[in-house]
C-alpha cells in the first residue's frame, strides 16, 4: 500500500509539473496566461492537501 | 485556467462587434475572477472517496471513523465551493458587503477536523492527528485563500440606500439567471450568447447603480419591470422555439433584446451623465465660494 501511495504521489507531482510546464510554454508562445506566483503556491498547497488526505486515508493499511 | 471557447470569428461574436446596437459599450470580460479554483473543489469532493473505500477494510469502529472523516471532508468541500461562489459575487461587484458567514474558513477548520479524525483512526495517538489536522487546515487556507472580511466601497454611503440597492440588484440577478436558464431550452448557441451579452449590458447598469444608490429611483423600472418582462418573454419564446423553430419568432425575440439593450445602455449613460452634472455643480459652488472669500488666486 505504501508503494501504491508513493506511486500515486509521484504521478500527482508529475501531473502538477507537466500542467505548470505546459502553461508556461503556452505563455511563452503567446497563446495563454503565465502562471503567477500566487497561483503557483495555491496549486502547490492544493496538491500537498490532496497528498495529505490520501496519506491519512491509506496510512495503517497493509 | 480553463477558458470558455469563443473569439472574434466564433458564433455570436460577429466581427467588429456588429451584434451590439450602435453606441453600446463592449460587454465586460466574463472570464475574470477566481473561478479557477472551482475545478480544485471538484477534486476535493472526490478525495473523500478513498477514505470511504479503505474504511470498509477496517473493523466497525475504524469504518465509522473513516465514514465520519469522509463526511467532514465532503462538507468542507461543499462549504469551500459556496465560499468561492460568494467571493466571486463579492469580486464582481464594486460595492459589496462581506459574506455573512466565512464559508471558506469554516471549510478549512472542518477539513482539518476530518484529516485529524482520519489520522486518529489510521495512525492512532493524539498529537500526530492534531498536527496533521492543523497542517491540512493550513494547506486549505493556502490553496483557497480566506473569505473577504471587509465591506467594499461602502465608505461614506447611506447604509439604508445601499441595502435597497443590494435587494434590487439581487432580484434583477435572479431575472437574468432565469433568462439564461430558459434560453437553454431553445437549443441555439447564438441565442444563448445573445442573452449573455444582454446580461452583461444589464450588469453594467447594476454596477452603476451600486456605485451611486441615488440612481436606483430612475433604474428601478429597468431592474424590475423590464427585466421581469424580458424573462417572461424569454420563457415563452424558448417554449415556442424549441417546438416550432419559428424564424419570425426568433427575429422578434432578437429585436426585443436589441431594443432592451439599447434602452439599458442609454439609461446607464444618462445616469453617468447625471453624476457628472452633480460633480460640475459641486465644483462650481465651491469655486464661487473660494472666489467670494478671496482664497482663490487665479
Amino acid at each position: 500500500m505504501q508503494r501504491f501511495f508513493l506511486a500515486l504521489l509521484l504521478l500527482g507531482a508529475v501531473v502538477v509539473v507537466l500542467s505548470l510546464g505546459i502553461r508556461t510554454l503556452r505563455a511563452r508562445i503567446g497563446v495563454g496566461d503565465a502562471v503567477e506566483g500566487d497561483e503557483f503556491m495555491e496549486r502547490l498547497a492544493f496538491f500537498a492537501l490532496l497528498a495529505l488526505i490520501l496519506y491519512v486515508s491509506f496510512a495503517g493499511t497493509a | 485556467m480553463a477558458e470558455r471557447f469563443g473569439g472574434e470569428f466564433s458564433p455570436g461574436m460577429s466581427q467588429g462587434g456588429a451584434g451590439r446596437p450602435p453606441g453600446a459599450p463592449p460587454p465586460p470580460d466574463w472570464r475574470r475572477g477566481p473561478r479557477r479554483a472551482q475545478s480544485r473543489v471538484k477534486a476535493l469532493f472526490f478525495m473523500a472517496l478513498p477514505m470511504v473505500i479503505v474504511g470498509f477494510t477496517k473493523d466497525p469502529a475504524g469504518l465509522a471513523i473513516n465514514l465520519i472523516a469522509a463526511g467532514l471532508i465532503f462538507l468542507a468541500a461543499f462549504l469551500t465551493r459556496e465560499g468561492l461562489k460568494a467571493e466571486d459575487a463579492y469580486n464582481d461587484r464594486r460595492v459589496a458587503r462581506r459574506p455573512a458567514m466565512p464559508r471558506k474558513l469554516f471549510g478549512s477548520a472542518i477539513i482539518g477536523a476530518g484529516i485529524g479524525l482520519a489520522a486518529f483512526g489510521s495512525i492512532g495517538g493524539v498529537v500526530l492527528p492534531i498536527l496533521l489536522g492543523g497542517l491540512g487546515a493550513g494547506l486549505h487556507v493556502l490553496a483557497f485563500g480566506l473569505d473577504p472580511f471587509a465591506d467594499k466601497g461602502m465608505e461614506g454611503m447611506d447604509t439604508f440606500q445601499t441595502e435597497r440597492v443590494a435587494k434590487a440588484v439581487d432580484e434583477a440577478e435572479k431575472h437574468l439567471s432565469a433568462m439564461s436558464d430558459a434560453i437553454l431550452r431553445a437549443r441555439d448557441r447564438d441565442l444563448e450568447a445573445r442573452v449573455e451579452r444582454f446580461s452583461a449590458t444589464a450588469r453594467e447598469m447594476f454596477r452603476t447603480v451600486e456605485e451611486d444608490p441615488r440612481d436606483l429611483t430612475g433604474a428601478r423600472k429597468y431592474l424590475g419591470v423590464y427585466l421581469l418582462g424580458a424573462k417572461d418573454a424569454t420563457v415563452k419564446f424558448a417554449d415556442l422555439y424549441s417546438r416550432t423553430q419559428d424564424a419570425q419568432a426568433r427575429k422578434d425575440y432578437e429585436d426585443l433584446l436589441n431594443d432592451l439593450e439599447t434602452s439599458f445602455t442609454e439609461r446607464t449613460s444618462k445616469m453617468l451623465l447625471d453624476d457628472r452634472t452633480d460633480l460640475d455643480v459641486e465644483i462650481g459652488v465651491l469655486r464661487d465660494r473660494l472666489d467670494r472669500e478671496g482664497i482663490r488666486t487665479e
